[in-house]
Formats: C-alpha cells, structure tokens, sequence
C-alpha cells in the first residue's frame, strides 16, 4: 500500500557511500550509471569538474536503499599527506581517525587542501569508501598517498576499476599494488562498457562488507534485476515487433507486367522498411535511455537518430555477414513476390484441404484474400528473405550494444563483429509463417492471443536474448 | 499491491487514443498537453502510469473534440445490442405462436423442443466452447465478424473508424470479448424464452387449451417417462404435476380432458420453461457478467508496444533529487584566459630534461635526453638539488594525454621557482593515446599558471 514507507526508519538509517578517487576517475559517471540518470552532476573531461560534495539516493521501488556521495577529486594528496603527517607530529596522542578529524575542522575556506578536506569530511561520515581507478594510469607515489590517507579512516574501502576494456595488463598491475594494501576484494566496474553484472557484483561486495544492510541491499539487487530483465524484454519485443511488422507487410500487384507500377511499388516497399526500421531504432534508443552522445561512445553506426547506413545500401549485407552472391553487391532487394501457391497455402496442402472441409467460415476468412486474389489475378509484394535477415540481424546487433552499453573503450580502436550475430534456428519457417499471416502486420488483442503468433514472438524473443 | 484507481472504459479510451494517434498524429493537436506535469517522483507504478496516460488521452479528447467519435462504437454496440434483444422478442412470440397453432389443442413436447429444443443446443455449443476454450464455439458468429475486422482494414482509415476498431479490439476480442459476447447471447435468448413463456401465458389466459401428446418413433411409454423425469424437480418446488393417468389420458386421440389435467399441464409446461430455459440462463448470464467484469478488472494495456514505451519515457522519466551537501565555495567563478602558445616551438638546444611522472612508454624526442622522471618525493627532492645548479635551459616533460591536477601543478611550479632561468614544458605524446584539445589547453593553463611563457610550451 501506498502508505507503508511512513514509519519505516528513514536516511539515517540509510547505508552511506562515500565515491572518491583520483580527479577524472569517474567517479560522477559512476554515481550516474548507478542511478540510471543522465542528469546527475556534471562530466568533464578535466581536472575538478565535481568540486562539491553531492548527495543521491538510490532506491528500490520506492523505498530508499542507500545514499551515494560524489565527492571532488583527490589531486594533491602529496600535500595533504605531508599536511597530515606534520599534524601527526603535533599531536602524537591523538589516532589516525581523530587526526582526520582534527584535519578537517580545522581547513579554512581558502586552504588550497580544501577540496581535500571536503572529501575527507564526506569520507569520515560515510560507511564505505568506493575508491574508483582509472587503471590506465600507472601506479603513481600519489595514488599510493591517497590510499593511505583514505586508510587512516578506518573505512572499508572497495577499489573499483574503472576503464578497464581493453587495458587487461594495466589492470593486473593495479591488482597487484593494491594487494599491498590488503585490498584484495576488488571490482571491475567500466562505466563506459556497462554490464549489469558488474552492477549486482557491486551490490554484493557491499553485502559482504556492512552485514546489518544485507537484506536491504539483497532488496536492491533483486529489484534491479527485474528492472533490467524488464528492459531487456522490452527491447527484444520491439525488435520482434519489427520483424513480423515488416514480414506481414504485403502490397498487392496487378501480375501483367508493368514496368512503372513495379518500380512504384518497389519504392513503396522500401519506404515501408525504411519507415519500421527507423522507428524500431528512436524506441530501441529511448527504452535504454541513450542519448546522441551515448550512442557516439558506444560505437553505435547511428548519426543524429539515423542508421549511418541505409538498408538497402549496397554492401550492407557483407557487413552483416550475409554474402548471397551478386547480391551482396547490390544491397537487399525489396520485394519477393508472392502468390496464393507460395504465400497462402505453403502452410501445406493437406492442412489447407482440412481447413477447407472442417469449416467454410474460418477457411474463408483465412484464405479469402488469396482465393479472391487468384481469381482476379494479383500477386503480392513482401519484404525479401535478404532484407528481413539485414534487419533482424543489425537490430540484434544494435540490442546487444544497447544492454551491454557497448564494449568500446575510449582510446582503443575497435572493430565491430556484425557478423557474430546469427539468425534464430528455423528462420525460414518463422518468417514464412508470418508471411501467411498479413493480419498480424500490427499488434492486436486477436493476434497477441494467437497461439502460432505467441510462439513465434517468442522464438524471436529468445534469439534476440540469445536465450537457447 | 496499490489501490486501482482506473477503470476499464479508461483504458479502453486510452486505446482509443493510441490507435488515432499511431495513424492520425498530425491530425490532431497538442497544446493542451504541453504542461502536463512532466515526471513522477520514485520509482516506477503502473497505476500511476494509467492514471497519466488517462489524464493525457482526456485532455487530448477535449481538445481535439474526438469524444464523440470515441463514444460511437459503444453507441453502435448498444444499438445493435437492442435490435438483436428486439429480435429475440419476435422470434420467441412467434416460436411460441407458431408451436401453438390454431387449434385448441397444445402439444406439450412440440412447444418444448420449439422453446427448449434449440436453447438447449446452443447452450451446450457455449458450454462446450467455453471449456474447451474453443473462441469460435463460445462467441458465435458476432465475435468471428469481429476477430476478423482487423484483417478488412481500411487503407485510409478515419479517425471514427480508427476509434472503432480500438473499441472492437478491446471489447469484443480476447477475454473481455469473449464474456461480452457470451453475455449477450444469453441475453438474447432469455430474451426469447421469456418473450414465448409469456405470450404462452397470455394465450392460455384467454383460450382453453386441451394439452396433448403424441410420438411417431419412439414406444408409447417414453414422453409419460420423461414427464416424470422432468417433473421431479418441480414436484419438489411444489408445482403440481401431470399424474400418470392424466397423462395417459391425454395421449393424442384421447378427446376428453377435465380442469384439473389442463391445469396440471399448464403448470408442468410453465415450470419446464422456467426450470430448464430461463434459470439456467439466468445462471449462465450471472456467471458471464461476473466474468466479464472480472476480465475488464484483469484487462491490461501491453505495455510493450512502442506507442508505450516512448510514452512511457517521456511521462514517467524519474528525476533523481540530488542535493549538494558541501559546496564549493568557489562556484561560478570563471577561469582566466589562457594565451594559446605559438606552432612549431622548437626545442631549445642544450636542454636539460625531466620528466613529469611519465611512464615507460612515453617517447622524447630524438634529440633530447631525460636526465630524472619524478614519481615520488625522493625523485622530488632530487630533482629540486639538481636544477638548482644547472647548466642549460630546463625542459619539463608531461605526458600530454594525462591530466593535470593541482598536485602536478604544485610540482611543476616548485620546479619553476627553483630554476634560474625561463623553464620550457613540452607536452609528449604517444601513439595509443590521442590527445584531446582540451587536455592540451588544461596544460596550457598550467603552464601560465607556473609562469611557464607561451612561448616556451612545446607541443608535438
């Protein structure tokens, strides 16, 4: 019910994070890929772009789970380590913690350690320190400082790599220094190639570390995982709803041969594929909350909304590992004709004779349009067999770049592998099966309780998850 | 759970709207939804997604003046809903008057199979539908014209007809359609039951009738059976029932039959009526309606379908509330200009270079040779003993794709002050690290930040 968050025990009880690192680890871009929002701060890429100290809170259906706090970059923490040292010598009774303490009482407004001492403010009252890396720095005497410092606060402290994708050998050697430190428990979170697996890893260290929180923590976990199977699913299903949109799609033709209203028709069919697919591509993009800017990192081939290649262009299905002959050179046709034989009764002969002797009714409504059309002679156009393999092979491509927000790293130059993607076992029989079915063409509550349909529509889902 | 707040004919205008707008969006107009309240705080709700989307497709519907082509197809359904219940009237008197005929005479399991016969038939196909789940069996004729409208779809659709359709989809197809339709049909034939139970009343009110029976096929002893057979539950509601001799004594071609017989008979055809026609319909109407509105209760939008997804996104967008806790004192307060350094610096001649924490594979130039790399405060200390008695111009190396920080910048400036004359700074490069300009002007800041001239920052 709507009211139970009232006497729940509110923020203070609420797990607090404290991110720190270096300045230009990410750590903003953490917090944001945490949150799911782009709004969060402010991303840069410079030193000090975060110079305060911010709160969000994350929560699971409503219920607030834990606080994150960005803080400002560490950047002089050869400073702020001789500072604290010269304080230590001062006062030798007092602990490493109250030295902190002491240290950050006492900066005034205009000390040059001040952003320092912000973070470290942030850190003395936070339970866990996530202390992000950009492991394709080396291991610097600062960073050393800085683990240091952040040690001295009795905090446990979970290092998350940043950057990682491509840098495997960096991020051993990071693995290593830090195992001087003691700390061995270590995440590899990029979050520029997010999975969600490196997220629910990350929930779980924090279990592991702050026992008392377990549960709520458990509670986030699982909410997200619904959450992003959810998003996946609906991801899938858009892709799924293209592809029966625009095999169900049918343009009838006079069959005399009539150069002009060929190529017309052609066109027409082309700016149908065209049409769906770019469609498919703005709702593919706004379900998994991708911004231009989004898409340029991850490589995505789309400029400005569009597919930088059209569909029909020549060579896009080499591009997709489809080589169909001369074919490949030209591009995906349009349109395969289609008449009675091949369209509406391939289902096979026998079903179809039953169909007709069990009842007049449903055969007629079934098969109307094809008898009608046999008699008076028109055939139709549909997409191809090429066309249909393009489009569900480069929006395979496209979901699997969107849910794993890429593999594409900042300085590296990667090749996409298009071709990896492959077509769903018996490909052939499902889009034939929807070429049968014209009325399937656009979502209805007759067709989504069809059984055939149902099946189909899961059979795309299931590749499109590479579920098998 | 959260508590429901919207009802079926909600969402089935928002379906209504949904499919006007997925063909017809240009027709209509958007003002009045431009200041809808943009996004919900927390996490996402169902509910409170309807209740946006309701909101949205009302405000929509005023503007566009759309209610009335929206309230059409149930208009339509009600009207044809009423023709088919005036059917059923005629139909049922006329089954009645037909079974009854001229004469004086009655025959009892004539008018039974005329009023029950086909009732019975149709009863069962509707039974058998609904068990077996069979859509064609359950919802008759009316829901196969309707499953089939999608398929006859018009090429250019207007809005009324693009409204009806949503109507039929969500009403008349699935679940819901199944129960509509089912409760129509029972309507219908209550309809005529009670349409030829009354007229037959009103007949016997105002003729006598002699009640008979009689059989070609069947032996002379099984319509007295199935009297009795039938009789029984209603002897047990207390009506009194044919005896076997009145029975008996009103086989076909028997003339005579006194008050009470006809009577008795009157009562058994009324009580048959009621028992087998009109109670189990009454019956099955209940069980219908309490389905269909079970099913409207259940019925869900998909919210799958791009239209609400993209809705989704724009009405359900959470903000995340975010709140500095510990502010920069400094905030809003621009950096200076920075005096971009000239192209093509050369390097001086006889320069002593060190290196500003570079790594190994950072690469000077040919003809320079880097005396110390600082890493650490000893490589610090060493350097600062080193430039403070050297001979030539000092050249400081940084690796141009990292990023200058304030303890670098610190560093450098340490450097600076304790060389003896102008410092050089060059930034180096190496090739799996392009370097952007805005790294490159971070330097540039630091340079003029060190007192390091334009002129003596080196870029390659």
């Amino acid at each position: 019910m709507i009211v139970r968050n009232s006497h729940r025990p509110h923020t203070d009880a609420l797990l607090n994070i404290a991110v720190v690192g270096h300045t230009n680890t990410g750590k903003t871009s953490l917090i944001r890929t945490m949150l799911r929002s782009t709004e969060f701060g402010v991303i840069e890429d410079a030193a000090g772009t975060t110079r305060h100290v911010e709160q969000a809170t994350i929560s699971a259906d409503n219920e607030p789970i834990l606080n994150l706090y960005d803080t400002p970059g560490l950047e002089d923490s050869r400073a702020l380590s001789a500072h604290i040292k010269k304080l230590k010598a001062k006062s030798k009774s007092l602990s490493p913690v109250q030295i902190l303490e002491y240290f950050v009482t006492h900066v005034a407004v205009n000390d040059p350690l001040e952003q320092e001492a912000k973070v470290i403010r942030q850190v003395l009252r936070s339970d866990i320190l996530l202390y992000i890396i950009d492991v394709r720095e080396p291991f610097l005497e600062k960073y050393r400082l800085e683990l240091d410092i952040l040690t001295q606060s009795a905090k446990p402290i979970l290092p998350v790599f940043n950057f990682i994708a491509g840098h495997d050998r960096e991020l051993a050697k990071w693995c290593e220094h830090l195992a001087a430190f003691h700390m061995h428990a270590t995440l590899e979170f990029d979050t520029v190639a997010f999975t969600f697996e490196a997220e629910k890893r990350l929930y779980q260290k924090m279990q592991t570390l702050v026992e008392s929180h377990y549960d709520r923590l458990q509670k986030l976990i699982d909410y997200r995982a619904k959450l992003w199977s959810q998003l996946c699913l609906s991801g899938a299903k858009r892709v799924a709803e293209l592809i029966v949109n625009v095999a169900c799609y049918r343009e009838s033709k006079a069959t005399r041969n009539n150069l002009i209203a060929h190529s017309l028709l052609e066109d027409r069919l082309h700016e149908f594929v065209r049409k769906a697919e770019q469609h498919c591509l703005n709702d593919l993009l706004s379900i998994f909350n991708f911004s231009e800017k989004d898409v340029a990192i991850q490589k995505i081939p789309v400029s400005n909304g569009h597919w930088q290649l059209d569909i029909f262009a020549p060579g896009i299905l080499k591009a997709y590992g489809l080589d169909v002959g001369s074919a490949a050179a030209k591009g995906a046709a349009a349109g395969a004709g289609i008449d009675l034989m091949v369209g509406g009764m391939s289902l096979g002969a026998a079903t179809a004779l039953g169909a007709i002797a069990g009842a007049g009714w449903s055969t007629f409504k079934r098969y109307g349009d094809e008898i009608k059309a046999t008699v008076k002679g028109t055939q139709w156009q549909c997409a191809d067999e090429t066309t249909l393999q393009v489009l569900y092979l480069r929006q395979k491509h496209l979901l699997n770049k969107l849910m794993h927000r890429g593999h594409a790293a900042q300085d590296t130059l990667h090749v996409d592998k298009a071709e990896s993607e492959k077509l769903p076992d018996n490909w052939s029989k499902l889009t034939s099966a929807l070429r049968q079915n014209p009325a399937w063409e656009e979502p209805s509550v007759a067709r989504n309780n069809n059984p055939q349909y149902q099946e189909i529509e899961a059979k795309l889902v299931g590749a499109l998850l590479d579920e098998d | 759970m959260s508590v429901k707040k919207h009802t079926f004919d909600d969402l089935v205008r928002i379906e209504q709207v949904r499919k006007i707008e997925s063909a017809k969006a240009e027709d209509l107009s958007y003002a009045s939804i431009q200041e809808l309240p943009r996004s919900a705080n927390g996490d996402f709700n169902y509910a409170d997604f309807i209740q946006r989307l309701n909101t949205r497709a009302k405000r929509l519907i005023q503007e566009n003046t759309l209610n009335d082509a929206l309230q059409q197809p149930r208009r339509q359904f009600i009207r044809a809903r009423r023709i088919c219940l005036g059917v059923a009237v005629v139909l049922g008197g006329l089954a009645a008057s037909q079974a009854v005929g001229d004469f004086s005479t009655l025959n009892i399991y004539w008018l039974l199979a005329v009023l029950l016969g086909f009732n019975l038939i149709s009863l069962l196909l509707w039974l058998s539908g609904i068990t077996l789940n069979l859509q064609s069996l359950s919802s008759g004729i009316i829901a196969q014209l309707a499953s089939w409208l999608p398929y006859r779809h018009k090429k250019d659709p207007t809005i009324a007809s693009l409204a009806s359709r949503a109507w039929w989809e969500s009403c008349l197809t699935g679940d819901v359609g199944k129960w509509r339709i089912s409760v129509l049909t029972h309507k219908f034939w209550l309809t005529y039951l009670t349409a030829g139970m009354v007229l037959l009343i009103v007949l016997m009110l105002a003729k006598q009738y002699n009640f008979i029976w009689g059989t070609t096929l069947l032996p002379d002893s099984t319509l007295p059976r199935l009297t009795q057979i039938l009789g029984t539950p209603l002897e047990a509601m207390g009506l009194k029932i044919p005896d076997d001799p009145q029975t008996v004594a009103s086989r076909i071609g028997v003339s005579k039959q006194d008050a009470e017989t006809r009577m008795a008979w009157a009562t058994f055809l009324i009580g048959a009526l009621l028992v087998y026609g009109i109670f189990p319909r009454l019956l099955v109407l209940g069980l219908s309606l309490v389905m269909q509105k079970w099913s409207e209760y259940r019925f869900k939008l998909d919210l799958y379908l791009p239209y609400y997804i993209e809705l989704r996104q724009r009405l359900m967008a959470r903000e995340v509330k975010a709140e500095v806790i510990d502010a920069d004192p400094q905030a809003g307060i621009k950096p200076a200009e920075v005096t971009l350094p000239p192209a093509n610096v050369a390097i001086p001649s006889n320069a002593q270079a060190f290196g500003i924490e570079l790594d190994q594979a950072t690469r000077w130039p040919e003809s320079v040779t880097c005396r110390l790399n600082i890493i650490d405060q000893d490589s610090h200390d060493e350097a600062i003993a080193l430039i403070k008695n050297l001979n030539g111009p000092l050249l400081l190396g940084v690796a141009a794709h990292r990023l200058p920080d304030r303890g670098v910048q610190r560093l450098i400036k340490e450097l600076v002050d304790s060389s003896n004359g102008k410092p050089w700074l060059i930034l180096l490069s190496k090739p799996s690290a392009p370097v952007t300009n805005a790294r490159e002007f971070a330097w540039f800041r630091l340079a003029e930040a060190c007192g390091i001239p334009a002129e003596h920052v080196i870029t390659q």
